[in-house]
């Protein structure tokens, strides 16, 4: 039986049936799988670390330090598991790499990001929280009413989601901004409200009025608004000619970082200043004064578009030689810091603040600084998870 | 630890399968070393994520290991008594210790809001693998006590099989009498080797590539929540999780069987192709094979079994179903799930057996399908309301059918649920049969060692985390 047995092997291994064909190959790609496996190993443990991920912007996790609390607690393995993933070879190609895929096979939102046609990538629209607005804009009126000799506008600005439709990813779930920026307009009483949403559909190329790779507007939409809010406002534009000048071409924002796409690049400009007008600008709780509002360190760093005004701040005062005693107070989010040079020509002090950084009492520095016009500006999905208003002003 | 990890992979299992088989089958060529070297890798897995539970482990082991020798010796004296109070002594001890760790806060919250009692959960983490591994030593004492195996006398052999890595944290249940002579005597060699290898790597792609895609698509309906969930998002939202816990679970036993092969051992199976099930109890033949096989002859059969009046068999089932359930987890959802099957179950065996026989096969396909997806609703789901409120969406208690949200999940992720539609049903096995023998070969080549690399991708990318303090 024995000898049978093997004779009939042998037979089969002569004629080398399909079974003992499956199981050479299935052995070859164990082999395979046992070599990748043992070689990913050896190199990730002689491969060099990394201190810093551009694209990711944040430290990645260097060797754990080892003790026996941290081992007790577990905080000695999970620091373990950051460094091997952190540190694992050429992390930043297989990243791009699954992005790749999933965009591939049909994926179009990554991390909060819709993945737009023609490498345009959208921040996703925030939703209008009925209780959270309430809050919003009850400190607002509030406010307002106790400062009834102010002027007082209001500006909030779609995203892309609303603009550049024609961009955005079909059958994209978004919300309809123009009504939920007058669903704003109307909570508030006493505040002149400007509508950007107008203009900025009418523009000729929509896509040009966002970054195609960060959530900002582009200098062309700064435009638009700036005409749109000097109207309101009753400003002269005509009184500063400014041109918009290039000053990086490889910009790659939040929504880049965010989905972990790095394939298209963003202009930023700058407009040129006053030819007339002298300023200096104070970030009064940094004691730091400048006479530019534009930051060329930061087109050295990841976050190019913080060039305007180095970043957001809890309060800048930009104090101009402009002819007249108009105080403005401008209350903001980061969309207003392209758009606020622009009005320095029109103000003697301009006052910006910044309630998510800001911490003092307002009401202070309306009364000594006496101002005289208040212009909230927004863009609507900040305005729409904004928490700090309502802590800061009620 | 989990195989999915980096830990894992770059470092643990290629240091532990060298030290195998250099030190274990290459050097030594003795099974105790290749045993030892197992055993201290298997508790470095589990104390790396349970640093201070191992202790409630090891004492589990001693307790058990000790009993189950005190057990074989009285009833080689015939002190039938004794074994028994013996017996009854460590069931005892090993569902308190199960009971205590995993449903202690369970009880006690429930308690403290039925009676309005100002008690305070004690708020224990539960104890990995505590319901995989108590199960298995359970397995060992009952069939001791009733006379089917005998004790093990090395307490570092059955240490090992209660600890034993690739299977410890989720199956699959492994029983004492399966595996008794492979702890003693196991060949190592390059089928089971290849065979493991290929299996490990099937796991872990149904893990890392479809479980954790599909499972964030359902995490995200989910989270939007039910006030405006059209139809369309329900279902894509539950037919993704129906593939997640499947690929997750299912690719976590291929994973454990594989690694099993790898180290020369042979696990049972412990999943069938379950979603082509024509009907409930079809279906509990193909899913979690290994838990069911315990309840049946631990529970079950001592209860009589089907071999009893009606009434009798009903309570029977219902008792299993019910501690299927709560086995699956410390909330009162999964008693209701298990009940949920319990009375499926019933219905199929004594009301609709009849009526079943003459419905098209495709047709039962689907009833079963939409029951069990039904099902996994009332598993997933963070509260019993919220799962009733998800099921009235799925039957038309819904603002829309279909509406912009259900349909950017539907065109986005298609391919995704092509692929694991195909993936689920046996279509890989079916496709790679059209192909002559020869080619199929090529294909497993390339196959594997793709899969592996897309893996380390999806592993990889999944801990992509962008700092973006820039962002306002």
């Amino acid at each position: 039986m024995e000898k049978k047995k093997v004779n009939n092997k042998n037979i089969k291994s002569r004629k080398k049936s399909p079974k003992k064909d499956y199981f050479v190959y299935e052995c070859l790609s164990a082999l395979i799988v046992t070599v990748i496996l043992f070689a990913v190993s050896f190199l990730s443990l002689i491969g060099k670390d990394r201190e810093y991920s551009e694209n990711e912007n944040r430290y990645l996790t260097t060797k754990p330090q080892f003790s026996w609390s941290s081992l007790m607690d577990g905080k000695f393995m999970d620091d373990a598991e950051a460094y091997l993933s952190d540190q694992f070879l050429l992390r930043d190609k297989l990243v791009s790499l699954r992005t790749n895929i999933d965009v591939f096979f049909g994926k179009r939102d990554i991390n909060d990001v819709y993945i737009g046609k023609k490498h345009f990538l959208f921040e996703k629209p925030a939703e209008l929280n009925e209780a959270r607005l309430k809050k919003t804009t009850d400190a607002m009126n509030n406010l307002r009413a106790n400062n009834q000799r102010i002027n007082t506008y209001i500006a909030i600005a779609p995203n892309s989601t609303e603009i550049v439709k024609d961009y955005l990813p079909s059958n994209a779930p978004v919300t309809n901004q123009t009504e939920q920026i007058n669903k704003i307009y109307q909570s508030l009483s006493g505040y002149t409200p400007i509508d950007l949403c107008g203009p900025l559909k009418k523009a000729q190329d929509p896509q040009e009025l966002y970054y195609k790779t960060d959530h900002h507007w582009t200098s062309k939409a700064v435009d638009i608004a700036y005409a749109e809010i000097a109207r309101g406002m009753g400003l002269d534009p005509a009184a500063y000619q400014y041109q918009n000048l290039p000053v990086t071409g490889s910009f790659q924002g939040t929504l880049s970082s965010s989905a972990g796409i790095f394939s298209a690049k963003d202009t930023i400009s700058i407009p040129t200043s006053p030819s007339d007008v002298m300023y200096r600008v104070t970030y009064v709780e940094e004691e730091r004064v400048t006479t530019s509002v534009f930051d060329q360190q930061k087109l050295n760093t990841k976050s190019k578009y913080e060039v305007f005004f180095g970043g957001n701040y809890p309060e800048v005062v930009i104090e101009s030689s402009a002819p007249n005693e108009k105080v403005l107070m401008v209350v903001k989010d980061s969309y207003a810091n392209s758009l606020i040079p622009l009005l320095i020509p029109h103000y003697k002090k301009i006052i910006v603040i910044d309630p998510r950084y800001y911490n003092g009492n307002i009401q202070d520095i309306i009364d000594t600084e006496s101002v005289t016009d208040m212009l909230w500006l927004y863009n609507a999905n900040t305005f729409l998870n904004d928490t700090s208003i309502a802590g800061k002003f009620s | 630890m989990v195989f999915s990890s980096a830990t894992f992979l770059i470092v643990f299992l290629p240091l532990t399968m060298a030290l195998y088989y250099l030190l274990g089958v290459k050097i030594t060529k003795s099974m105790a070393v290749k045993n030892l070297i197992l055993l201290v890798a298997s508790l470095i897995f589990y104390a790396w994520g349970e640093p201070v539970y191992i202790i409630l482990m090891l004492l589990s082991i001693f307790f058990n290991f000790i009993v189950g020798k005190d057990i074989e010796q009285a009833q080689k004296r015939k002190n039938k008594k004794k074994a028994k109070s013996l017996f009854i002594f460590a069931i005892i001890f090993n569902i308190g210790v199960l009971g205590f760790f995993k449903y202690a806060n369970l009880f006690i919250s429930t308690f403290a809001g039925i009676t309005g009692l100002g008690l305070r959960p004690l708020n224990l983490p539960l104890p990995v693998g505590i319901s995989f591994y108590t199960f298995q030593i359970m397995s060992y004492i009952i069939d001791l006590y009733n006379g089917n195996i005998k004790a093990q006398k090395k307490l570092f052999v059955f240490a090992l099989y209660v600890s034993l890595f690739p299977q410890l944290i989720a199956g699959p249940i492994v029983k004492y009498k399966d595996i008794e002579d492979q702890l003693m005597n196991r060949k190592e060699n390059w089928g089971s080797y290849s065979k493991g290898m290929n299996r490990f790597i099937i796991g872990l792609s149904k893990k890392l590539i479809l479980a954790n895609t599909l499972g964030s698509i359902y995490a995200s309906v989910q989270a939007a929540g039910t006030d405006n969930m059209s139809v369309l998002t329900a279902w894509i939202g539950i037919i993704c999780y129906t593939l997640q816990i499947y690929f997750d679970f299912s690719g976590y036993s291929d994973m454990a069987i594989g690694l099993g092969g790898v180290f020369g051992f042979e696990f049972c199976e412990n999943f069938n192709y379950p979603y082509i099930a024509v009907s409930i109890t079809d279906f509990w033949r193909r899913w979690h094979m290994s838990l069911s096989s315990w309840f049946r002859d631990y529970v079950y059969i001592p209860l009589g079994g089907n071999r009893c009046k009606v009434p009798r068999v009903i309570f029977n089932l219902m008792v299993v179903w019910l501690l299927t359930g709560f086995w699956h987890g410390a909330a009162w959802n999964f008693v209701l799930w298990g009940i949920y099957y319990g009375i499926l179950l019933i219905l199929e065996k004594y009301i609709l057996d009849n009526l079943v026989k003459r419905i098209p096969k495709i047709l039962r396909w689907l009833v079963t399908m939409i029951c069990v997806m039904v099902g996994w609703v009332l598993f997933s789901a963070p509260s019993i309301g919220e799962a009733f409120r998800y099921i009235g969406v799925m039957f038309g208690r819904a603002s829309a059918f279909a509406d912009s949200t259900g349909s950017f999940l539907l065109t986005t992720n298609f391919a995704l649920l092509l692929i694991g539609f195909a993936c689920a049903l046996p279509a890989y096995s079916f496709l790679i049969g059209l192909l002559s023998p020869k080619k199929r070969s090529r294909v497993i080549l390339a196959l594997t060692p793709l899969l592996f690399v897309l893996c380390i991708v999806f592993m990889i990318s999944e801990t992509y985390n962008p700092f973006l303090y820039f962002r306002f």
